[in-house]
């Protein structure tokens, strides 16, 4: 007699409680127990949310609120378009900011002459005030005093300069610059940099896979990799999510999917497991999204 | 040719009185699976009223393929899936409206019984916990009846994870549930319980 085994059996519960066909189960009053439990709570359920459905009169209003909705959107779309219409403005006018901040940003660039070390090292000195200030701070040391000493005298050189320079994304010092755009470029920006760089990497070593033994893959790597990045890639997608980021939270949002099923493939996979997934990748050219998307930041935080 | 196909037909040349007769038939429907997904009554019929926007103006492009209920429960799962994007409560952040058991007038059979409604609860708090797709794929499963090669079309993803997705939602059923297994299965009025005896025999 086959022995029973309550993990196996309580691990096709899930293929047993959406047929509707009788299942029968071994004789184990546990599993039995625990089957009719959530066969029973799922009829619960479901009765439960019958009684939550709207009367019979209130689907006449239903009716009426959509019959306007499509009447409203019949008029607006049978209306010439109109010239102050925000369809158009909007873009012309993200487009004149553009262009204004571009020729703002070069022109202060411009008008910042190329200076000699001599200059350089004038405009980091301290003002006369300053200077004064700090030299005055040891003589009222009694201590030194008492030595006889003359007070030691102030290094110009460790002074730092009172005003930072203005920070431009392109500026000419390439140390600044990367310090500057650090400094603009957000901690969650730069994971999400780092995490599109980690599944592109991923999807062409998914995408280059070879079969291993005849038609068998052998994507271990690649499928512990995957759930690590889908982790991330839910946290990422709600934090771009709350920060009202769409079009970043769209490309997480299509690759989570592809993640899923990465992570999810059997142990031994085969080409129809694979092949559908690579196929999707490639229709939905997921890989140039990435690199597309993580391009602009990349620039940013470039060294 | 049938009495719908003759609907649809009149509906894609513009008969707005053909495509009511359609939105009678089906809005039930559309609207409970809505509100399963949401569980709140107005966010489910704005949900509905945009997929029946949305089938009205794709009417034209219907080609008959599948089933006239088919194609329109699959502008509804993209709706739905499409309404994660824009909307906060899919991520756990809980919604005021929300129903709740205290707000929902059970029927007399429900009422009766103080342990239904802690069990329906309980599922509840399990349907909470679940990411806004395994949701989806559970109510495609256990309410709509689809296979699981239908939902992994619908949803864009793998077979595989279907069964995962189910399963996690099963196992979650059951480590809410599993605590007051033993009090209450003696009480269960339900055909199911015709089973064999069990010899008690240790697994």
């Amino acid at each position: 007699m086959k022995k029973h085994d309550c993990q196996t059996t309580q691990q096709q519960f899930s293929e047993w409680l959406f047929t509707d066909s009788v299942i029968e189960l071994d004789p184990c009053q546990l599993c039995q127990e625990q089957f009719l439990l959530l066969k029973n709570s799922l009829v619960q359920f479901d009765q439960a949310f019958k009684s939550v459905m709207p009367e019979e009169n209130y689907w006449n209003g239903y009716e009426a609120k959509l019959w306007t909705k499509l009447a409203t959107e019949n008029q607006a779309s049978s209306l010439p378009v109109n010239f102050w219409q925000p369809r158009w403005i909007l873009p012309v006018v993200a487009c004149l900011v553009l262009i204004l901040l571009t020729v703002l940003n070069f022109s202060v660039l411009k008008k910042q002459p190329e200076k000699t070390s001599d200059e350089a090292v004038q405009r980091n000195l301290p003002s006369d005030s300053e200077v004064q200030k700090v030299s005055d701070a040891p003589k009222s040391n009694p201590k030194k005093q008492r030595d006889g000493k003359p007070p030691r005298e102030v290094r110009k050189e460790s002074v730092r300069p009172l005003h930072k320079k203005p920070r431009f994304l392109f500026d000419p010092n390439p140390i600044q610059a990367r310090m500057d755009s650090e400094a603009f470029v957000a901690p969650e920006m730069a994971l999400t940099t780092k995490h599109f760089e980690r599944a592109q990497m991923l999807l062409r070593a998914f995408r280059n896979s070879r079969e291993t033994e005849p038609s068998i893959y052998d994507l271990s790597y690649e499928k512990t990799r995957s759930r690590r990045l889908l982790y991330e890639n839910i946290l990422l997608r709600r934090e771009a999510e709350a920060r009202g980021d769409w079009s970043m939270e769209e490309v997480l949002n299509h690759l989570e999917p592809l993640l899923l099923d990465i992570a999810n493939l059997p142990a031994s996979a085969t080409a129809d497991d694979v092949n559908p997934i690579k196929e999707r990748m490639q229709k939905q050219e997921i890989v140039a999204k990435l690199q597309f998307y993580a391009m602009p930041m990349m620039v940013a935080v470039a060294d | 040719m049938s009495n719908e196909d003759e609907l649809i037909l009149r509906a894609q040349t513009g008969d707005r009185e053909a495509f009511g007769v359609l939105l009678r038939a089906y809005q039930r429907r559309i609207y409970s699976l809505a509100l399963h997904y949401t569980r709140n009554p107005m966010d489910a019929e704005d949900l509905s009223q945009e997929v029946w926007l949305k089938a009205y103006r794709s009417l034209p492009g219907f080609r008959g393929e599948s089933g006239f209920y088919t194609w329109l429960r699959q502008i509804t799962i993209r709706t739905l899936l499409n309404q994660q994007r824009t909307s906060f409560w899919l991520f756990g952040k809980k919604s005021s409206t929300r129903v709740s058991l205290d707000d929902v007038e059970l029927p007399q059979y429900i009422e009766a019984d103080l342990h239904d409604r802690l069990l329906i609860e309980q599922v509840r708090q399990v349907l909470d916990t679940l990411t806004s797709r395994e949701r989806l794929i559970f109510l495609l499963k256990h309410q709509e009846g689809m296979t699981y090669e239908e939902i992994a079309d619908s949803c864009g993803v793998s077979v595989g994870t279907i069964k995962k997705a189910l399963f996690r939602t099963v196992t979650k059923l059951r480590e809410q549930l599993g605590v007051q297994i033993r009090s209450r299965v003696t009480e269960l009025p339900h055909p199911l319980r015709e089973f064999p005896e069990s010899d008690g025999a240790k697994c």
